[in-house]
Formats: C-alpha cells, sequence, structure tokens
C-alpha cells in the first residue's frame, strides 16, 4: 500500500511540474554484456530456454540489434540434468519472443525432483539449480461480466492453500484457440504467496486476460489505438486455459523482484530495484523456474456461466 | 577512566574560588516594551574584562568581589544600559532594554560585538527572527529553515526536498527544539515551507558541532528555537497576507508585568482560492492540499525567582484527492503536535533551575475510501498510520559559582511509542485490525554536566560528559526471517516491560579557545554522541512517509564522532566579522533499506528486518563572512565538503556518495538599506549537483523491460543555483501602526534545477521509431509574490 501512496504523489508531481519538465541528455557509463537466461521446466513438461543479451541504455535499438541480442543455435549450448539423465537442448524455434530458443527431448519435469542447469557460452560457464513443487490445483472457476456490458468480463479463481507456509505460485492464462502460449494476466502480477492466507482458501479475481508483452515492438500502454478492453477482458465464447504453478522461493523472490524494478522504474520516491537472479557461475541475468502445474479449462457460454472443458 | 579524572579535576577548579568573598548580580534582561525576555544579551563589567551573557530564559547571574562597579548591558539592536552599582550584599537587578531607533533597521547577522572571536562555542550560529524577516521570502513567507541552509555547512538538498543536512549528516540527525519540545517533522509541503512560522519565533540557535552536554539524542547538529512571550505591557496584533498564505498573531498581558500570552495562526489557501474556479461538475471537485500551523504561549511570573512557561505547537498537511466519478477518495494528513510546561526557579543567584515536562507527537496517516456512500457495505476503506509519540521530563540545573565558570548539569528521561505502520482496513462487512502488534515502546534517559571555564583571559575551555541509555521494552514479538526475507523462521515474543533491547551511550564533549589578540581566536572542539532513532526512508529524497523507527534487538543506536578546529577573526573595528572552519565526522551504524526491499504491511513482520547497516563519513570547510554593521550588510558562507557512505550489502560494499555529498555549496545573501521606507535584499545559492541512481543497461524478461542498475549514487545531477530578491517598504511608523510590503522574486533567471531525472521510452523496433529520452524535472519556476505585513 505504502508503494501504492508513493506511485500517487510521484504521479502527482508529474502533473504538477509538467511545466518544468525538460529533456536532458545524459552521459551514463557503458554497462558490461551480460546473458540473459529464462528457463523453466514444468511438471510433465520438457524444459524450455531462452537467451538473450542486454543491451547498453540510450543505444539506438533497431531490429539489427536486436537480433544480434538473441542467442541461438549452436552459439549456446544448453544443458540439463535430473541427477540421472543429462539431456542438451535442441535448438528450436519457438511461438514466443526471441522465437529462438531450447527444448529438451529425453525427460520431463517431475515432482519433488532438483534438475541442474549448465550453459556454455563463449568460454563462460552458467550454473543453477530449481526444484519442482507439489503442485495445487484450483478448486473452482468463475465468470464476472463487466458492469454494463453482457460479453466481455474477467474470471475468478479459488484454491486453497496446504497448512504448511511457505508457498508460492505463478498463474498464466490462455485462450484456446487463439492464443498460443499461456501469458501472464494483463493486470496486475502473476505471483501469490501465502504470507497472509497459509492453510485458507483463497479467492483471486478479476483474473484479466494476457497478451504477448514485447516492450521493444509493441508497447500496448502507448498503443492510442488500441482496444483496450478486447485485450484485457475474456469473452463470452471463449475457452480458457489457467495454469496454476507451484514454485520455490528463488523463484518467487525474482518475479518480486522484477515486478519491484518494472513499477519502480525512474521513480524517485523508490531506492532502485534491483532483479535478483538465481543463475550463478558468470554473472548474468534471469532464472532458472521448476513448476508444479495444474491446469484448469473452462469454456464461457453464452448466458456466461462456465463450463469445465475435461 | 581518563574521563572521570577530568571531571574530578573540573570540580577541585571549581570548588576553589567558592570560598573568597564574593557577591552576586543577577536578574532578567527585557524588552522595555514588549517585556520579551532578551536571550544571549550581554552584560560585562566596565573595564575588568568580566562578563556573561543571559540564557535561554533572559537570566544572568554575575559573582565579582565587593566594590563599586559600572556594568554594561547590552544587546544587538539595542540600546545599551551602564548601571552603577555598589556591590556590599548579592543584588537583584533586573534591566530593560530600549530598541535602538538608528539600528533596528539593519540586518545583524548575529550576536554581538567580537561575540564569535570571544565565545568559547564554535559551530554555533544565533539568528534572530529579524535578520529573517528582511530577505527575500519564498512565495511571500519568510522561513527559518531556509535562511538556515544559507550558512556554511548547513544544507538542503534542493527544491521539494525536506529536512536539512548538516555537515554531511542525515535529516533524522538533527534535533529541532521548539520550546525545547522535539520537533520530529520540520517541514511543511515537501520542505518549500518549515513548520516554525517567523512571527511566533523569537529566536533561534543551531549547533552543527561542538554540542554542548545539555544536548543529545542526535548526532549531527541541535536547532534550538524560542517562541516568543507575549507582550508584557500592551496588546499588540501582527499579522501578514501573502499569496498562498496569511498570518495572524495577537500577544498581550494577562496581568501586567507579571503574565502575558500569545497565540499565532497560520494557513494556506490556495485550495480554497481555487476552489471558485473548479467547476461544481468536476470529477476532482474537493480535492487540494493546505496546511496550517497554531502557536500559543502563556507565561507567569510569580516572583523574580519562580516562572512558568505553557508552549503550544500544533501543525499539520493535509492532502485531499476526490474522484467522484470513480467513487474514489484520498486523504493524507500529517503533522506535529508538541506541548511543555516549563518551570524555572531560582534557589539563588548562582543556581539556576528548569524543570520541562514535554508531550510530542508526530503522525503521518493515509486514508483511502473506496465504494459509493449509499452502500456503505460494499466499499472498501483503508487506513494507515504511522508516528511517533513522545513523553518527555527534564531537569535542568545551571551553577554559577563565579564569572569564570558556567556549569550546566541535569538528567531527563523520554517515553517513546512508535508505531511503524498500523493498518485498518474495511472490505465489504468485513474490518481487519493489524494495528495493536507492532508498536515499539522504549524508556531513554541521560543524565549530563558540563562546564564552560574561563581559565585565563586568553583560554576558555569547555568540558561536558553525557551519559545516555535506551531500553526498548515489550510488548514485542520479534519475527525472525530467513536469509531471502521471506518465510518466518521464528517468533520471539516479549511480554510487558521486558527488555527486547537495551543500549548506553557515554559521550564526552569538548571545546577550547585561545585568543590570539583582541580580534582573533583558534577554536576547536571534539564531540562523540549516539542517536536512539532512526528515519528509515525507501526514497532518495525525505518524504513525511519516512519511517522513525527505534533501536532494537536489530538495530544498532547510530554515532557519530566529530573533530573541528576554525580560526575567527574581525575586521575594521568589527564590522567585519570572518572565519574558517575544519571538520571531520565520522558517522556509524547508519541504516537503510536493503535494496530493493518493499517492507509491506508489517502484518507478521518488522519493519526493521529489511534494514541493511553501514557507516560512513564527512570533513569539509566552511568559510564565512560577514558584515555586521552598516546599509550594507549580508554575508558569504562556502562549504567545500565531502560525505561517503560504506555498507556492506550496498553497492557491493565499496563506498558511494550520500545523496547530498556536496562539493562546493556557496551561499551569498546580502541587505542594502536604501532609504528609511526602502530596503532591497538578495539570496544567491550555488551548490553541486545532488548525486542519483540511474540504470546503465537494459534487458527483457518475458517481454518486459527489466532495468540494470549503475553504482550507487554515481550520477551526478546538474548543479542546483538560484538568484533571489527582495524589495520592503516600510510605511511611517507611528506609535500604534506599522506597515510594509515585501515584494519578492523567487528564482530570478528561472533556473530548472534537478529535482529528479525519470526516463521514457517510445515508438517501437519494428516501426524503426523506438527511443529513450531523459527527463528532467524541476520544481519552482521564477516566482513572484507580494507580502503585506502589519502591526499595531
Amino acid at each position: 500500500m505504502k508503494m501504492k501512496l508513493r506511485n500517487i504523489i510521484f504521479l502527482l508531481l508529474i502533473i504538477i511540474t509538467s511545466s518544468c519538465i525538460k529533456d536532458i541528455s545524459l552521459e551514463l557509463p557503458k554497462a558490461d554484456e551480460k546473458l540473459v537466461i529464462e528457463a523453466m521446466i514444468d511438471s510433465d513438461d520438457y524444459p524450455i530456454v531462452f537467451i538473450s543479451k542486454n543491451s547498453s541504455y540510450f543505444t539506438n535499438i533497431d531490429t539489427t540489434i536486436l537480433n544480434a541480442s538473441i542467442v541461438k543455435g549452436s552459439d549456446a549450448c544448453v544443458i540439463v540434468s535430473n541427477g540421472a539423465i543429462t539431456d542438451t537442448l535442441k535448438p528450436t524455434i519457438m511461438e514466443r519472443y526471441p522465437y529462438h530458443g531450447y527444448r529438451g527431448t529425453k525427460f520431463k519435469g517431475e515432482v519433488n525432483k532438483s534438475y541442474d542447469l549448465k550453459i556454455l557460452y563463449q568460454d563462460k560457464e552458467y550454473n543453477s539449480t530449481t526444484t519442482i513443487p507439489e503442485p495445487v490445483p484450483i478448486d473452482s472457476v468463475w465468470f464476472n461480466l463487466l458492469p454494463g456490458n453482457d460479453t466481455m468480463g474477467f474470471l475468478g479463481f479459488k484454491f486453497t492453500d496446504p497448512e504448511k507456509f511457505g508457498n508460492y505460485y505463478t498463474f498464466y492464462v490462455k485462450v484456446l484457440e487463439q492464443q498460443k502460449w499461456y501469458y501472464r494476466p494483463s493486470f496486475g502480477s502473476h505471483i501469490l504467496d501465502d504470507k497472509l492466507l497459509n492453510g485458507q482458501e483463497f479467492s483471486y479475481t478479476p483474473l484479466t486476460k494476457g497478451y504477448e508483452r514485447n516492450a521493444y515492438y509493441h508497447n500496448v500502454w502507448l498503443d492510442e489505438d488500441l482496444d483496450f478492453l478486447s485485450l484485457v477482458c475474456f469473452k463470452v465464447g471463449d475457452s480458457v486455459s489457467l495454469k496454476m504453478s507451484a514454485i520455490d522461493a528463488n523463484s518467487f523472490n525474482f518475479w518480486s523482484s522484477v515486478y519491484r524494478n518494472v513499477l519502480t522504474g525512474s521513480n524517485p520516491f523508490t531506492n532502485p530495484a534491483s532483479v535478483k537472479s538465481n543463475i550463478y557461475g558468470s554473472p548474468a541475468n534471469g532464472h532458472w523456474i521448476g513448476s508444479g502445474t495444474h491446469f484448469t479449462n473452462v469454456y464461457i457460454t453464452d448466458s456466461a456461466t462456465l463450463i469445465l472443458i475435461p | 577512566m581518563k574521563l572521570k579524572l577530568i571531571y574530578f579535576a573540573f570540580f577541585i577548579f571549581i570548588g576553589l574560588p567558592l570560598f573568597s568573598q564574593k557577591y552576586t548580580v543577577s536578574g532578567y534582561i527585557k524588552d522595555k516594551h514588549t517585556g520579551e525576555d532578551l536571550l544571549g544579551a550581554n552584560i560585562m563589567v566596565k573595564d575588568q574584562n568580566i562578563g556573561t551573557t543571559t540564557n535561554a530564559y533572559g537570566f544572568y547571574s554575575l559573582s565579582i568581589p565587593a566594590g563599586e562597579y559600572e556594568i554594561i548591558y547590552s544587546f544587538v539592536g539595542y540600546e545599551e544600559v551602564v548601571e552603577k552599582i555598589k556591590l556590599n550584599s548579592n543584588k537583584s537587578l533586573n534591566i530593560s532594554l530600549e530598541t535602538s531607533a538608528i539600528i533596528s533597521q539593519e540586518v545583524i547577522v548575529s550576536g554581538e560585538k567580537n561575540k564569535n572571536v570571544e565565545d568559547s562555542k564554535m559551530s554555533v550560529i544565533k539568528l534572530p527572527v529579524e535578520t529573517i524577516k528582511t530577505l527575500p521570502a519564498f512565495m511571500g513567507e519568510v522561513d527559518i529553515l531556509k535562511t538556515l541552509q544559507l550558512l556554511p555547512g548547513i544544507q538542503s538538498a534542493g527544491d521539494g526536498n525536506s529536512g536539512f543536512y548538516v555537515r554531511g549528516g542525515g535529516p533524522d540527525q538533527n534535533l529541532v527544539l521548539l520550546d525545547e519540545a522535539t520537533v520530529y517533522n520540520a517541514a511543511h509541503l515537501f520542505g518549500f515551507f518549515s513548520v516554525f512560522n517567523a512571527d511566533a519565533i523569537k529566536d533561534m540557535e543551531i549547533y552543527k558541532g561542538g554540542m554542548p552536554a545539555e544536548y543529545g539524542g542526535r548526532i549531527s547538529s541541535v536547532l534550538d528555537i524560542s517562541m516568543k512571550n507575549g507582550n508584557m505591557n500592551k496588546y499588540q496584533v501582527e499579522g501578514g497576507i501573502g499569496t498562498i498564505a496569511s498570518r495572524l498573531t495577537v500577544q498581550g498581558p494577562i496581568v501586567k508585568e507579571k503574565s502575558s500570552f500569545i497565540i499565532s495562526g497560520r494557513r494556506t489557501y490556495a485550495d480554497i482560492l481555487i476552489q471558485p474556479f473548479i467547476k461544481e461538475t468536476s470529477p476532482f471537485k474537493g480535492s487540494g492540499y493546505y496546511f496550517y500551523d497554531l502557536n500559543a504561549k502563556l507565561n507567569y511570573r510569580f516572583s523574580d525567582k519562580d516562572r512558568l512557561y505553557l508552549s503550544a505547537y500544533y501543525g499539520k498537511d493535509i492532502f485531499d484527492f476526490k474522484s467522484k466519478e470513480a467513487n474514489f477518495n484520498v486523504k493524507i494528513p500529517w503533522g506535529n503536535g508538541t506541548g511543555s510546561i516549563r518551570w524555572n526557579h531560582l534557589f539563588n543567584s548562582k543556581f539556576f533551575s528548569n524543570t520541562t515536562l514535554v508531550a510530542s507527537d508526530y503522525k503521518f496517516q493515509t486514508a483511502i475510501e473506496m465504494g459509493d456512500e449509499d452502500k456503505p457495505n460494499e466499499g472498501m476503506r483503508f487506513i494507515q498510520n504511522s508516528g511517533v509519540r513522545d513523553y518527555y521530563i527534564k531537569q535542568d540545573f545551571t551553577l554559577l559559582p563565579n564569572p569564570k565558570h558556567t556549569i550546566k548539569f541535569g538528567l531527563n528521561y523520554i517515553y517513546h511509542i512508535f508505531t511503524p505502520n498500523s493498518v485498518n482496513a474495511k472490505l465489504g462487512e468485513t474490518e481487519y485490525d493489524f494495528s495493536s502488534v507492532q508498536k515499539q515502546k522504549a524508556h531513554d534517559a541521560a543524565i549530563y554536566i558540563g562546564d564552560d571555564f574561563k581559565i585565563s583571559d586568553k583560554v576558555t575551555i569547555y568540558g561536558g560528559f553525557r551519559a545516555a541509555m535506551f531500553n526498548q521494552a515489550g510488548k514485542f514479538v520479534r519475527y525472525v526471517k530467513d536469509e531471502n526475507l521471506m518465510n518466518n523462521i521464528d517468533t520471539i515474543t516479549y511480554g510487558k516491560g521486558e527488555t527486547v533491547a537495551f543500549y548506553d551511550s557515554y559521550e564526552p564533549r569538548a571545546s577550547i579557545k585561545v585568543s590570539l589578540d583582541k580580534n582573533s581566536s583558534v577554536k576547536a572542539s571534539f564531540m562523540q554522541n549516539k542517536q536512539f532513532i532512526h528515519l528509515a526512508s525507501l526514497s532518495a529524497s525525505t518524504l513525511p512517509t519516512d519511517l522513525w523507527v527505534p533501536c532494537s534487538d536489530v538495530v544498532k543506536p547510530q554515532g557519530g564522532r566529530q573533530y573541528a578546529i576554525g580560526y575567527f577573526r574581525n575586521f575594521f573595528n568589527d564590522h567585519f566579522e570572518t572565519s574558517v572552519e575544519a571538520y571531520y565526522k565520522s558517522l556509524y551504524d547508519l541504516i537503510e533499506y536493503a535494496d530493493g526491499a518493499l517492507p509491506g504491511d508489517d502484518v507478521n513482520d518488522n519493519p526493521d528486518n529489511y534494514f541493511v547497516f553501514g557507516d560512513g563519513y564527512s570533513y569539509g570547510a566552511e568559510l564565512f563572512i560577514k558584515k555586521r554593521t552598516g546599509r550594507f550588510t549580508g554575508w558569504i558562507g562556502y562549504t567545500w565538503s565531502k560525505t561517503e557512505r560504506i555498507f556492506d550489502d550496498i553497492n557491493g560494499g565499496e563506498p558511494f556518495p550520500a545523496k547530498y555529498d556536496r562539493r562546493h555549496d556557496l551561499s551569498l545573501t546580502t541587505t542594502y538599506q536604501i532609504t528609511e521606507k526602502w530596503t532591497a535584499s538578495l539570496v544567491f545559492v550555488f551548490a553541486t549537483g545532488n548525486t542519483t541512481t540511474l540504470p546503465i543497461a537494459r534487458y527483457m524478461i518475458d517481454g518486459d523491460l527489466i532495468s540494470e542498475y549503475g553504482p550507487r549514487n554515481s550520477y551526478r545531477m546538474d548543479p542546483y543555483h538560484r538568484l533571489d530578491l527582495s524589495v520592503t517598504y516600510q510605511h511611517k511608523k507611528t506609535d500604534k501602526w506599522e506597515s510594509s510590503w515585501n515584494f519578492s522574486i523567487f528564482n530570478v533567471y528561472n533556473r530548472k534545477n534537478p529535482y529528479f531525472i525519470y526516463l521514457e521510452d517510445k515508438g517501437s523496433v519494428e516501426t524503426g521509431d523506438f527511443t529513450t529520452t531523459a527527463k528532467q524535472i524541476s520544481l519552482i519556476p521564477i516566482l513572484p509574490s507580494i507580502t503585506w505585513n502589519f502591526k499595531f
């Protein structure tokens, strides 16, 4: 809440002082090049890894520079091990930016198992370890129409947190047959912990539709032509898949630092928030996250009720 | 052990002269017209080089051998009074001084002739309020804190930052006292105004170093502000109507010569003036911001031996944001309230006592309401409180055995109640109250003794010692976190009154003055002290949302040590005063929030779990040149300094500059009396830019842009500089009526001083127009103002 208050003050100050804004040029030190690793292993699925590089602030970013920052194909060697089997991931075209990634072929993630990640790139080695926690099922899902609208609305869901303290969750949504990937909801964060709800039944609403985020190519918040409602709302007739995952504390830490970083931006009323990484070895940004997943698929009927898709 | 010896030695020194046959002349010095006590007035024995000054209550005492003397009573801006006395017994002599017609219009920056050279204290500056009133006023409001920041060694962090910074210390390290009551938040509206209404203030004194032993609890400075007592002789009304605020002060006798009162109020009215221009249908109707202050004081003179003072201050900032459409309402009030009762008692002409009882309160609240007023069961209400409340008892004694010694000793006790963040929320029909657990209570006590000892005509030394202790007491629950600050791995529960943490502090203070000749002296000082409370700030700037937190089982007291040396010299028959001071200050056990820490709602948690600890240091040199007298007066202050912090957990353990680290800080203040009616003044300031932390690289995580930050405070913003001008037109004074107009222009050449920098992205890589621009926000453009002041 404090966070929000600071943001309110920040916004107000920007409004009040809008006449006193001037563009300046900054001379910032050049940053070291670092890998950005987005690596995940879900229960019942093969590991997936995306690798890119950071870029200095105020570099004139164009498609050539961005493409050059994507690590793909034989540039890197990505290895995942479950302790018994070692799998060298295969370079693959993916349906998500940066469209080039690496996917495993030898084993799928299993609950309560640990996985080691090793990446070799230009004489440097990057390592990490993650665990797939026990998934927690969604108990029920519902749909609420927007007030004054009879086709669009938001979802809500309920689940029961296990009795033991220290459970962390992510949730993603995908409109089946329309979207290619599970996306984070457009509004709010996609993470939860059980600090306040330990052992209790918890309701989450509104759960909004997700979209493919790509800040370099398309910042939806700056797009004035965008139909905002269709970006964030589910529609009558949509089939939606909810992916609720249990993750470990490190992974939760990573995501919460991402949200802090994005929210604080250059807000002068907060200290800069660095994103924590669970990659060690050579310095890198990013994560290696194991998720114990649970899927719930629903169909939104004409009468705005839900039918569970088995 | 060494210290004990020194103290033992002091008592031997002061014990001896008590046996010689001496008599004491003592009394109060006051203004003839208003009956106000004059603080720091001079008492000199003619041809004897013996003298003293009045204390904070206008009392003086001088013990000299029997004989006939001429005693000279003087105070800046007043006619000198010479009294012939025949001293063959103890004598009580109260003196009233007449304001001097000729020089009352002049700005006299501080103190008395040669005082800066002769006083044993260094790094202390005294400013009468009359000085401040002739300087350019910001939006028509003369301001004590703004003027202070024009002195060397005292900095502002720029427009829009409350708090002031003394010799590299943080804004929480200044003890601000208003009639001996601690003021926790001295600023209104992000530091644009101070909470001190100049009409109600008599005097102020700031110690940048060499803090005497009677002050403690803060490691950088003491700002001691005295409120006026109220006119003892006649009723008087004084006020001002300004661009954004108005003031009114009424004072007068209750019983002539015995008792008087003063009541003073101030309120801004931008919120009211603006309302008629907001359409009735505007979605934001009712939104606004204002602040007000109320000062009141009563005093009663029972006899020459006993006086009682009651002082009170109450001030608030209120920010109100209403959005009818969204049924959304935010109200953020914050402010201080203080009250003090003081009783002066003279045991005898050499032994002065003051007993003080204080209650002080600072509160910050956020109330957010959402929902339809007609459907109270469906809305949402969220109230968050934080603050600190003190109850304070203090006993001070001053012993003046002979003109060579001024001995002060005493003790005090404070009971603190800290409310870090208590939340009360209502969602629909469900009430959530998280307010009871987290209050932190503490006992804070100290004893002190100090002696200002004039060893010879040339050498004066001050030695003092303060011992303090702090005890955080239950009820209290400590939530022990794992190393990621994620999970509670343990809880420790302390029962009512049980000790959670105990700290003590032993604080030697010393200074020495050696006169080189009549016009010059060298001084040196040392002080060591500890501070049991911290101000935790999530932001780089000081905001009212910053949290006062006490020492606890995880937070140690912050400490400081300062060494200073200075050379003081007056020129041209004291028309010019100059000084050069150099200091080195070390600070330890400072707190900061951990990198990226975002303390939540304090449910099952303690805010101090998110702190990291480190040290700091600052060194610098200060130059001060002042023209005291004549039609053209003013001063130049220049500071060269360096201030760094070292935290294991910030910046990879590398030292980093403090936000307000300044290599250069220059201020120029001048006043010129053009004619009897017209006075012009000018203020110019220049300061090295503040530091800030900016991102140096970025990358994408799941399509969101993430910033990678450079080293902490490694970017320096543009320098801050500004010129202010003002003219004051004084109407012809009559006995019954006085009035003046003040025209001020703030930031004359419209300098866009940086407040902060933010970065903005536009366009898309796909269309080839992706750009990032850095934008600098400035707060105050050129700003003229008019104030009409009156007095009758």
